[in-house]
C-alpha cells in the first residue's frame, strides 16, 4: 500500500501479520456493511447532492438574494402541486453576507423532524423557515403588511399534531390569546 | 489530466459553474472515508442524517475563501475542511450524540446476532474478531476508524488530515490503536493459529 506521496507505508508488522490484517480488514468491511457505509459512494446520495448543487447554483446566480417572498413563492407553488416540504436548509456561508439562501426539498413524505430541529439564529431566517414548516405542517398562514412592518401570520398552532410541535420552540415567539403567532418578516 | 487535477484546475477557476462541478466531483470522489470517519465517531446518527451532514459541508466548499495549495495537496485539504465543517455542525445541531454512545447498552454492534446474521460465514475465526471489533468500534470509535482507513488503504497523511494530526502523531496513533486492539483478539488469533 502507498499513501498519497507515493511512499511506502510502515504497517508495523510487529503488531499484527499480514494474514491477521487480511481477516480484521474483512471484519472491518462486513461491520461497515452492517453499519450501513457502502465503499463507494452510491448513486442516490450523488443524485441528490447534485440536486443541492443545482439549486445553490441557482441561488448564486441570482445575486444571492434569496429574499421571503421566493421562498414563500417556492412554499405556496409546492402546494399547489400537491408537494410536500420535507428540508429547508440555509446555506451558512450565505448567512455571512445577511442575504439567506435556503435549499429546500421536496418528497413525497410527511415533514421531516429534521426540518423542526433546525437551529438557526438569524430571527428572519426563522421565520422563512417557519412559513415553510408551517405550510408543510398543514397551518393557515397569511401575510399581514402594515405601515411599519410585514409579519407573517401563522394561525392555528394549539391545533398541531405532537411531532409539529416543535414548532413552537423554533420560533421562540409569544403565542396571541387566540393561539396565534406572528414573524416579522421586515419593513416596506 | 487525471481526476484530481481537473478537479483542482475547476475549482480554482473563477468560473462559478466549473467551481460547482468540482465540488460535485469532490463529493463524487471522496466522501466515503469521511462518512465512514464520522459515523464511527458518531455511532448514535444515522447513515442518513450523517449523509446529510455531510452533503451540506460539501455544498459549503463552494463558497469556502480558502483553496488547496496543488491538486497533491487536493484530498488532504477536502478532508480537513469537510471534517471540520461537518463535526461543529453535528455538536452544534446534534450535541445529544457525542455522549450517547456510552450509553448505547445493548448496541447493535455489541450483539452476536449482529455477527450471526447476514454475510457472517459462520467460521469461529471470523465470527470472533468481529464481536471484539464491534467492541472495540464501540469503545474506542477513533482508533477503531483510524485502523479501518489504513487498512482500507487510506495513507497516513489523509488520515492524519481527517484526524487533524500531524503524520507522525497519527502513525504514532494507529500503532497505539492496534496494540491496543491486539489482547482484544487474542482469542480469536488462537483460533486462527489453530486452522492452519
Amino acid at each position: 500500500m502507498k499513501d498519497s506521496t507515493n511512499q511506502q507505508v510502515n504497517h508495523d508488522p510487529s503488531v499484527f501479520t499480514d494474514a491477521e490484517e487480511d481477516l480484521i480488514r474483512s471484519r472491518f468491511s462486513a461491520m461497515n456493511d452492517r453499519l450501513g457505509l457502502e465503499h463507494e459512494t452510491p448513486v442516490y446520495a450523488v443524485n441528490a447532492f447534485q440536486r443541492k448543487l443545482k439549486i445553490a447554483e441557482k441561488n448564486s446566480s441570482k445575486s444571492r438574494s434569496f429574499g421571503w417572498r421566493s421562498i414563500f413563492l417556492v412554499a405556496l407553488s409546492s402546494l399547489s402541486i400537491g408537494a410536500i416540504v420535507t428540508r429547508a436548509t440555509l446555506i451558512p456561508s450565505f448567512e455571512a453576507t445577511r442575504s439567506s439562501s435556503a435549499v429546500i426539498e421536496f418528497r413525497d413524505e410527511s415533514i421531516s423532524y429534521q426540518l423542526l430541529k433546525l437551529k438557526v439564529d438569524d430571527p428572519i431566517a426563522v421565520g422563512r423557515l417557519a412559513a415553510i414548516a408551517a405550510i408543510s405542517a398543514g397551518l393557515a398562514i397569511k401575510m399581514e403588511e402594515s405601515s411599519s412592518e410585514f409579519r407573517l401570520a401563522i394561525r392555528g398552532l394549539s391545533s398541531l399534531s405532537p411531532e409539529h410541535k416543535n414548532l413552537k420552540g423554533i420560533l421562540g415567539l409569544n403565542l396571541s390569546a387566540q393561539g396565534n403567532i406572528y414573524v416579522i418578516l421586515g419593513k416596506p | 489530466m487525471d481526476i484530481r487535477h481537473a478537479i483542482y484546475t475547476k475549482y480554482c477557476s473563477k468560473k462559478e459553474s466549473d467551481r460547482h462541478w468540482a465540488v460535485g466531483k469532490m463529493y463524487e470522489v471522496f466522501s466515503r472515508p469521511l462518512m465512514a470517519y464520522l459515523k464511527y465517531k458518531f455511532m448514535a446518527l444515522s447513515p442518513a442524517v450523517l449523509e446529510e451532514v455531510l452533503q451540506d459541508a460539501f455544498i459549503r466548499l463552494i463558497t469556502t475563501s480558502s483553496a488547496p495549495n496543488s491538486p497533491d495537496t487536493l484530498q488532504a485539504w477536502i478532508y480537513k475542511v469537510v471534517t471540520n465543517i461537518a463535526i461543529d455542525d453535528i455538536r452544534s445541531s446534534h450535541a445529544h450524540t457525542e455522549i450517547s454512545l456510552e450509553e448505547l447498552g445493548e448496541a447493535e454492534m455489541g450483539n452476536e446476532e449482529f455477527w450471526a446474521s447476514g454475510t457472517d460465514n459462520g467460521r469461529a475465526a471470523e465470527r470472533c474478531v468481529g464481536e471484539k471489533l464491534g467492541e472495540f468500534s464501540r469503545r474506542q470509535p477513533e482508533r477503531a476508524s483510524s485502523i479501518m482507513l489504513q487498512l482500507n488503504g487510506l495513507g497516513i497523511r489523509e488520515i492524519a488530515e481527517i484526524y487533524g494530526r500531524t503524520e507522525a502523531a497519527m502513525k504514532q496513533f494507529i500503532y497505539e490503536s492496534k496494540k491496543s486492539l491486539k489482547p482484544l483478539l487474542s482469542d480469536c488469533l488462537e483460533l486462527i493459529a489453530e486452522e492452519r
